[in-house]
């Protein structure tokens, strides 16, 4: 795994809305062969629905096409959520896992849903969320995992 | 605080308006279903008035709903397409199947009637669709947006979540089979309640694929009832007021003097969202 580089942008879009975006690529290498890797591109943004934050995903092969949720399955998402997901009904999707446009760049991307944030989060702190613990948490689920240098 | 008054008539307006579309097949894909009989196709489009020709959409309804209508027309010709991705373009510009059509039709800014719009069965746009508009995604995509407004109305799901699971069917079927009375049956469990209201389930589309705008709105303004004049002065105040831009709903102009919440009430489009398209005003 090589280390996760982070950029913060501050997009100012119509509006006048104000979302922080980070954007952290992680080239996270999978061995399907000694020659290929899988590249995982993470995006978090603010749901204006439910107010928390979202992340964002996709996942490109090594010739750049994008990952299919089945790939995704098979070489990312922890087989934990994949027993989990086998399990909700269309309206509970705990953290499952689903595509929608970007809010900010408008194309597809997966996300893990946000209904379950707030009361997750509450219930480690009743402070105002903070990225790094609500990422530690929501981003091990897609491979999208913190140095612990973030927490020192 | 005020109280919005359900308007049945208005409701039910804004629930039957119907956009008549003409769907053209795209001629440059060879399908193995339109090859042999491809020519017959078009001439028995052209006679028959219930072809594709003559469609009439719901505002409120959904691309994969039309695609299931498409499918019912092939079966009968005895033309069975499996897996395939239906998709569709309006000059050349993909159509997102997870919007309502009405929203879509007033987006693209098209003034025709029949609105003409061309199918695709093959080479599925991913990188600017959603994958699979089959007509449980479109259920699954609803349901979301349902939940969200939920969320924003009330600051809990719990309304949509309490429903049986026969009822958040209901809401879905009554919408795909155009059952105004069997919809409402339903969803006034999720929308009357006038106690404990927060945001206004809202978005905002301005034009050149800006992205979309949703904000947080209260329903009012400190006790007192919020005109949509005010939600768009606070969110886009260089064009609010001014005679730069209108907003849109359903095809209609609003005025700016709207109660917010008697809008959100009555204009809202089945996921219970208030749609607003942002067109530049011609003067």
């Amino acid at each position: 795994y090589l280390p996760i580089k982070k950029t913060y942008n501050n997009d100012v879009i119509e509006g006048e809305e104000e979302i922080l975006q980070e954007e952290i690529t992680d080239p996270a290498t999978v061995n399907t062969n000694a020659y290929s890797y899988l590249t995982m591109e993470y995006h978090i943004a603010y749901s204006p629905s439910y107010q928390v934050p979202v992340l964002y995903f996709n996942g490109y092969d090594s010739d750049g096409n994008v990952l299919s949720l089945d790939d995704l399955y098979q070489w990312i998402i922890s087989k934990e959520m994949q027993d989990n997901l086998k399990y909700s009904n269309r309206l509970s999707a705990q953290g499952s896992i689903s595509q929608e446009e970007h809010p900010i760049l408008g194309f597809p991307f997966y996300y893990i849903h946000p209904c379950e944030t707030q009361s997750m989060m509450r219930s480690i702190s009743h402070d105002i969320i903070n990225i790094k613990t609500w990422l530690s948490f929501i981003g091990p689920i897609i491979q999208c995992t913190l140095s612990h240098q973030l927490f020192i | 605080m005020s109280v919005a008054v359900f308007d049945d008539i208005i409701s039910k307006k804004i629930w039957n308006g119907k956009l008549p579309i003409q769907i053209s097949l795209d001629p440059t894909e060879n399908h193995a279903f339109t090859e042999p009989i491809f020519v017959i196709l078009t001439l028995f489009f052209s006679y028959s008035c219930n072809s594709i020709d003559n469609m009439e959409a719901s505002r409120c309804s959904y691309l994969p709903l039309v695609s299931e209508q498409l499918l019912h027309i092939y079966n009968g010709l005895d033309i069975e397409i499996i897996n395939t991705e239906i998709w569709y373009d309006y000059e050349g510009e993909p159509l997102k199947w997870h919007y309502p059509i009405g929203l879509l039709y007033d987006m693209s800014g098209s003034k025709d009637r029949p609105w003409q719009i061309t199918v695709h069965f093959r080479n599925f746009p991913n990188e600017k669709l959603l994958k699979s508009p089959s007509v449980e995604a479109a259920q699954d995509m609803f349901m979301s947006m349902m939940k969200q407004a939920d969320f924003l109305r009330y600051g809990t799901t719990k309304r949509v979540m309490n429903l049986s699971k026969k009822d958040q069917s209901q809401l879905w079927e009554s919408l795909s089979l155009d059952r105004y009375d069997e919809y409402w049956n339903v969803n006034q469990y999720l929308i009357s309640d006038t106690d404990g209201l927060r945001y206004v389930p809202l978005r905002i589309y301005l034009p050149d694929q800006c992205p979309v705008i949703q904000e947080v709105v209260s329903f009012t303004n400190k006790g007192s009832s919020k005109l949509l004049g005010d939600v768009l002065n606070d969110i886009l105040p260089d064009l609010f007021p001014s005679n730069l831009a209108i907003p849109i709903t359903h095809g209609i102009q609003l005025p700016l003097d709207t109660p917010i919440d008697w809008a959100s009430q009555n204009l809202s489009f089945a996921d219970n969202f208030l749609h607003l398209i942002i067109c530049k005003s011609v003067s």
